[in-house]
C-alpha cells in the first residue's frame, strides 16, 4: 500500500461482501436462524455505502486545516521590506523563446509570480519568484546551501525542484516532473537574477 | 454546495467520486481526449501536480496548500464561491436539486414543467459564466496588466479541469441550445442587450461585484472576453465536430430527458449538475498546490540529511556529532 495513513475502506463491491464476513464469526449451528436478518442488514449496508455520492475525507489533513484555522499572523519585521507589488516579478523569468521555449505567465500576485515553459521537446516546467522578505526563517535555510547559480546559493528540493536565494530576498524556484536538474538549472541561470536582486520595493 | 471556507482538502475531498456531473463530465472525454481525471484524494492530487511519490514531501506541501487557502486575502476562496454561485443560481433558478446519487440512466422527468431560457437570458447567462471564469481567474491568479488578454492566453493552453470546463461550457450552456455558431450568436444578443437585461440575470447580479466597473464596463468587459476568445472557441467547435445533436446524444446516454427540445434539455442540465463547482475546486487546488510547492523549502531536505533514527536517537546523534549539549543520562535511584 502506497499511503501509510489509515486508508478510506473501499465501497462494498457486492451486497455479499459485509455478509461473509459477519457470518463467519457467528457459530454455526446458529446461523440460519441469524441469517436472514443479518443478510437483510449487509444488503441495507451495501446499499447506503455504494449510493453515497462521495467518500468521508481523510483526517490526514486535520491537523493541518486545524492550524490553518487558528493561525495568528506572525509578527511583522518592521525593517524587512513590504512585499512586492502585482507586476513587479513577472519582467524577470527567461524571455519568451529562451532556448526554443515557449512562455505563459501563469500568476501575477503580492510576493509571487508564475510563469510556465515548454520546452522545444514539448515538456513543461514552472519557474515562480517568491518575495521571503518577510520569512526570514526560510531565508536561513539557504545559509547551509554550498553551491552557487549565477553567483546566488543553490538548492534542490525533492528529486524536481531546484531554487536560489537571490539577494537574500527573492526565492527563485524551477520545478517540473518532466526535465532534469540540469534544465532547470539552466532555466535558472537564464531568469534576469542581476535585475532581481535590484528590486527594493 | 459546500462552503468555500472550508479547508481545502475537505473541499477536495468531498468532491464526488460519481453521479450525474461526473458522468456527464466524463462523457465529454470524445471531445477532449484524456483531458481530466475526476481525482477526489488531496494527497494523490499533490503527487500527480508535483511528480513526488515521497510521503515527506506531499505532507509539507498538503499542509502549506491548506494554510494558503485558509488566507482569505489571497482570493482561493473567493474563486471557489464564484465557481459554487455559478452552479447554485441555476439550480435555485430550476428548482432542482442535485444529482448527486449513482444510477444507471438519471431520469430528469420530474424536471417536466422546466420553462427554458428565452434565447436572450439564455445568451446572457452563457456570457455571463464565461465572465465568472474570468473573475474566478483573476482571483487566483492575479491581474497582471491585462487581465482579458492573459485570460484568453491561458484558455489556449488550457489542460484538465479548466479544459474540460471549457470544454463542458461549450458543449452544454453554448452549443446544445444554440447551435454550432452558438458564439457569434451569444455576441450578437450580449450586445443588442440592454442593462436592464443583463441586470435581470441572476447569475450576474450575484458575482457582478467581481467585475471591474459600472454596468456599461462590466458589459463590455463580457463582450471583450468574448471577442478576445471567439477564435479559439470557434476553431475548438468547428476543430471537434461539436453540434447540438451530438452533444444531445452524448447527454441522453446518460439522462433520461422528459424532452427531446434543445433548449429545455440544455436547462435540464443547467439545474441538475454543478461542473463549475466540481471542477473550479480542483482548478484552484491545483494552483493553490502548485504555489505551496514553489514555497517549500528545506524543511523536508533538513529531516533528510538527520542520521537515521535508532534507539535513543537523539542523545546519541549529538553524541556522534560531538555535541556535549546533554547531560549525561542519571539513572533513578
Amino acid at each position: 500500500m502506497r499511503f501509510p495513513w489509515p486508508r478510506r475502506l473501499p465501497a462494498p463491491s457486492s451486497p455479499s461482501t459485509p455478509v461473509v464476513s459477519v457470518v463467519s464469526f457467528v457459530p454455526s449451528r446458529r446461523r440460519s436462524s441469524v441469517l436472514a436478518p443479518l443478510l437483510a442488514v449487509g444488503f441495507a449496508l451495501s446499499l447506503s455505502a455504494c449510493c453515497g455520492k462521495s467518500e468521508p475525507p481523510s483526517k490526514r489533513w486535520d491537523g493541518a486545516a486545524a492550524s490553518a484555522a487558528n493561525r495568528t499572523a506572525a509578527p511583522k519585521d518592521p525593517a524587512a521590506p513590504e512585499k512586492t507589488e502585482t507586476g513587479a516579478l513577472n519582467r524577470f523569468f527567461p524571455k519568451d523563446g529562451e532556448s526554443g521555449s515557449k512562455r505563459l505567465f501563469k500568476a501575477d500576485r503580492p510576493g509571487y509570480a508564475e510563469a510556465e515553459f515548454t520546452t522545444a521537446d514539448g515538456k513543461k516546467l514552472t519557474m515562480t519568484i517568491n518575495d521571503v522578505g518577510q520569512r526570514p526563517d526560510d531565508r536561513a535555510k539557504f545559509a547551509a546551501a554550498t553551491e552557487k547559480v549565477g553567483g546566488y546559493p543553490y538548492k534542490t528540493f525533492g528529486k524536481n525542484k531546484s531554487q536560489l536565494l537571490v539577494a537574500d530576498r527573492f526565492q527563485v524556484d524551477a520545478f517540473s516532473p518532466e526535465v532534469d536538474e540540469p534544465t532547470r538549472r539552466s532555466f535558472l541561470e537564464k531568469a534576469d537574477l542581476g535585475g532581481l536582486s535590484k528590486v527594493t520595493k | 454546495m459546500s462552503n468555500s471556507q472550508q479547508p481545502l482538502s475537505t473541499l477536495v475531498e468531498s468532491l464526488p467520486h460519481d453521479g450525474l456531473t461526473v458522468r456527464l463530465l466524463n462523457g465529454l472525454d470524445y471531445i477532449v481526449p484524456g483531458s481530466w481525471e475526476n481525482e477526489t484524494n488531496f494527497a494523490a492530487l499533490i503527487g500527480k501536480v508535483v511528480g513526488e511519490t515521497d510521503e515527506a514531501v506531499i505532507q509539507a506541501v498538503g499542509e502549506r496548500a491548506i494554510a494558503l487557502y485558509a488566507d482569505p486575502e489571497l482570493g482561493y476562496q473567493r474563486a471557489v464561491w464564484i465557481y459554487q454561485t455559478v452552479d447554485t443560481v441555476d439550480r435555485v433558478a430550476g428548482g432542482a436539486t442535485l444529482l448527486g446519487e449513482v444510477a444507471s440512466r438519471f431520469d430528469l422527468g420530474f424536471l417536466g414543467n422546466l420553462v427554458p431560457k428565452a434565447d436572450t437570458a439564455q445568451a446572457i447567462d452563457a456570457a455571463v459564466k464565461l465572465g465568472a471564469e474570468l473573475a474566478a481567474f483573476c482571483q487566483i491568479n492575479g491581474l497582471p496588466g491585462d487581465s482579458v488578454g492573459d485570460f484568453a492566453s491561458s484558455l489556449t493552453s488550457a489542460a484538465k479541469e479548466d479544459l474540460i470546463r471549457i470544454a463542458a461550457w461549450l458543449a452544454f450552456d453554448c452549443v446544445l441550445p444554440l447551435g454550432p455558431d452558438a458564439i457569434g450568436k451569444i455576441t450578437e444578443r450580449l450586445s443588442a442587450a440592454s442593462e436592464a437585461q443583463l441586470g435581470e440575470s441572476s447569475l450576474f447580479a450575484k458575482i457582478q461585484d467581481f467585475l471591474p466597473g459600472g454596468m456599461a464596463e462590466k458589459k463590455n468587459l463580457l463582450l471583450q472576453t468574448l471577442s478576445s476568445s471567439t477564435g479559439f472557441f470557434t476553431s475548438f467547435i468547428q476543430d471537434r465536430g461539436l453540434s447540438s445533436s451530438g452533444v444531445l446524444a452524448k447527454v441522453s446516454e446518460y439522462v433520461k430527458l422528459s424532452d427531446d427540445k434543445l433548449d429545455v434539455a440544455a436547462g435540464m442540465i443547467d439545474v441538475s449538475t454543478n461542473y463549475f463547482e466540481h471542477t473550479g475546486i480542483q482548478t484552484v487546488a491545483r494552483r493553490v498546490i502548485t504555489r505551496a510547492y514553489s514555497e517549500l523549502l528545506t524543511r523536508w531536505l533538513r529531516r533528510r540529511n538527520q542520521t537515521p533514527r535508532t534507539r535513543g536517537g537523539a542523545r546519541r546523534r549529538l553524541a556522534r556529532a560531538g555535541e556535549k549539549r546533554l547531560a549525561p543520562r542519571r539513572r533513578s535511584p
